[in-house]
């Protein structure tokens, strides 16, 4: 399967056709998603049934008994974290890589500044992962507890002649820009921020940051990224919403329905999920137009959570 | 006409008003029934306590989540000759507020008013009765050294939770699930789980089959979005480590007793199989309020609920109860 999926990716294909076949392999391979799923017999990408993403802490979802990577939520509000296991991580980083490329091509992948953990110090992030794949010489200054490593990333940054790429949470921004530094980042940088900063000490308004941050260090390209631990696929959004990759599908459900609704909570079928589960229900809301995803925050009541949490303020 | 007559019609004219716009979370029929449930509760018990006498005002602190809950104190602590002041919860005060309009010939007022602005009427107060979420009752008892009268007796009661114990008889399923569904599972006395001694497939199917039943007799509230989505991932958990029979917003899940420890969901019962009551001495770390069990109830005494009953009691606790192990008008009277 994973050489099937791995073609789709390069090359494309009938998504709800591939969703179904892969649907059918992961009920043979994955006995949890086969109980999970029960009587289902789906026919079409909406009727495969999504896993709530509070049950990646409960039940085991990986093809494999024996997997090369698991990727860990956040966690602050359970006592138990989400995880996601995955055979290998091929497929992931080829659709990280790719779709990332086609969102933002001509990105200074040489040249990035990290204020994501570090896979080699927390090899259970996901985004770090997911940075270190597209941008494998990048610097860290993250340290584990989430604390920015300022004058370090400033340093680094104000170092910089050549355009820079400067990877982040929002938190680890805010952090960053703390003490309003002011630089004028090489013409070509990009600003990438991700995750929010839900029931954090601080609350960040994304137009606030956006604007601290072209006040702080020049008038970069802004772009925002949305994935998720359960996730093997990235949105990325550079101005008009985000874009989900071909092989992902995205749509909503009535929160308390749990049906098809025009806007309600995200639910994804990820192609790349393939050695996971490929239908995931998240606990975000928002709505899908011509297939650019607009988030509208989390579902209320739900638990905190999101990549922001990796920058905490001290 | 005596205080306790006038009580008593309070509490009839409460149980004749409209619950529509009162924002209790319960369906008109839920609320009508659970109305009709709470005042004939208290108009089955005396009203009176001899040897005690009663606080000259009392301040209810009143929660949001189940809206019978302040009318038998006002009740009680009315007949027994106190001047009882309601504060209303900000988010849903009209329950509140038609429960003072009852009462007005008896002195009871509501006030619907913030924390901080509602400190000040404990400035008369004797004493004090709240309910509410555990954080907002540290809140409040943090702020009493300097908002309350030195010698205010109080009573706080936050979140409990209520479970039952049962031999897997399926006869009792009917009560079972009627003291799930009389308040939707709001409130400390709804089950938050059944454990059940041996097989729970036959209980599990009656009571499938009683919750199918009262669906239609006594329809659910509407759902909070975020319980839809807790709703998929319990009923999906309970497919994997164990069963799920459910319906038209209605469940009954079967997990490994490791699973306890979820909060109720409006119609859904979760049942854990135990083997022996030692499985539950873990329980005594919870705050604990109610047991519903058709076991000895001696049995039952060592795990640490103040209050044992037998299915189909649980929302209706006697008057003279100890609430949550106090008894209140002792707590609150001086005695004579």
């Amino acid at each position: 399967m994973k050489e099937v999926i791995t073609h789709f990716l390069a090359e494309g294909g009938a998504l709800e056709s591939m969703a179904l076949d892969l649907f059918a392999w992961q009920r043979q391979h994955i006995p949890h998603y086969d109980a999970f799923c029960g009587e289902a017999a789906p026919t079409c990408l909406e009727e495969i049934p999504a896993v709530p993403v509070a049950l990646f802490r409960d039940l085991y979802l990986c093809a494999s008994p024996s997997p090369s990577a698991t990727f860990r939520t956040s966690g602050t509000t359970s006592t138990r974290r989400g995880e996601h296991h995955m055979p290998d991580t091929e497929v992931y980083e080829a659709a990280a890589s790719r779709w990332f490329h086609q969102c933002v091509p001509g990105a200074p992948v040489g040249n990035c500044v990290s204020l994501v953990p570090e896979p080699a110090v927390v090899p259970d992030s996901s985004l770090g992962h997911m940075v270190h794949t597209i941008f494998p010489t990048a610097r860290w200054y993250l340290d584990p507890a989430g604390q920015v490593d300022v004058n370090g990333a400033l340093a680094d940054l104000a170092a910089c002649n050549q355009p820079v790429f400067l990877a982040s949470t929002s938190l680890a921004l805010d952090q960053l820009l703390n003490d309003s530094p002011t630089l004028s980042l090489p013409t070509g940088s990009v600003i990438m921020a991700t995750g929010g900063s839900k029931g954090r000490t601080r609350q960040l308004n994304d137009a606030d940051l956006k604007q601290r941050v072209r006040s702080c260090l020049g008038p970069a390209q802004w772009i925002r990224e949305y994935g998720m631990t359960e996730l093997s696929s990235q949105l990325w959004d550079t101005g008009d919403g985000y874009r989900p990759p071909p092989w992902l599908h995205v749509y909503t459900v009535d929160p308390v329905a749990g049906c098809p609704a025009p806007e309600g909570v995200i639910c994804f079928v990820d192609l790349a999920n393939w050695g996971s589960c490929l239908a995931v229900e998240t606990q975000d809301l928002g709505r899908v137009e011509g297939g650019i995803v607009h988030l509208a925050g989390r579902l209320p009541g739900a638990p905190i959570r999101g990549c922001s949490l990796s920058a905490e303020p001290a | 006409m005596r205080r306790e007559e006038l009580v008593r019609e309070a509490v009839q004219s409460w149980g004749n008003m409209d619950p529509s716009g009162w924002n209790t979370g319960l369906s008109h029929a839920g609320a009508r029934i659970a109305q009709k449930s709470a005042v004939e509760g208290i108009l089955a018990d005396s009203l009176q306590r001899a040897g005690h006498t009663a606080p000259e005002t009392l301040v209810i602190w009143c929660a949001s989540n189940v809206f019978t809950a302040p009318v038998e104190w006002c009740a009680l602590f009315s007949a027994l000759g106190s001047r009882v002041v309601l504060k209303a919860p900000s988010g849903a005060p009209e329950a509140v507020k038609a429960l003072a309009q009852a009462f007005s010939s008896l002195g009871t007022r509501a006030h619907v008013l913030d924390h901080q602005e509602a400190l000040g009427l404990l400035e008369d107060a004797d004493a004090l009765l709240a309910f509410g979420s555990d954080e907002s009752l540290a809140a409040l008892e943090g702020a009493l050294p300097k908002a309350a009268p030195a010698g205010l007796r109080a009573s706080l009661h936050g979140h409990r939770a209520s479970f039952a114990v049962v031999s897997g008889d399926p006869a009792w399923a009917d009560a079972l699930a009627w003291d799930a569904v009389l308040h939707d599972g709001r409130g400390c006395m709804s089950p938050h789980a059944v454990f059940c001694l041996g097989d729970t497939g036959p209980l599990s199917a009656a009571l499938a089959q009683a919750l199918e039943r009262l669906h239609s007799e006594v329809p659910p509230g509407p759902l909070a979005p975020w319980q839809g989505s807790e709703w998929r991932r319990r009923c999906g958990l309970a497919r994997v480590l164990g069963s799920s029979l459910a319906g038209d917003r209605w469940a009954v899940n079967t997990l490994p007793p490791r699973e306890v420890g979820l909060g109720p969901l409006p119609r859904m019962l979760t049942v854990h199989p135990i083997q022996g009551l030692e499985a539950l001495q873990g329980l005594s770390q919870l705050p604990l309020s109610t047991c519903a069990t058709d076991l000895d109830p001696a049995d039952i005494s060592q795990l640490g609920f103040p209050r044992i009953c037998t299915p189909g009691n649980m929302q209706r606790p006697p008057l003279d109860r100890h609430h949550d192990g106090v008894d209140l008008v002792a707590h609150f009277s001086a005695r004579t």
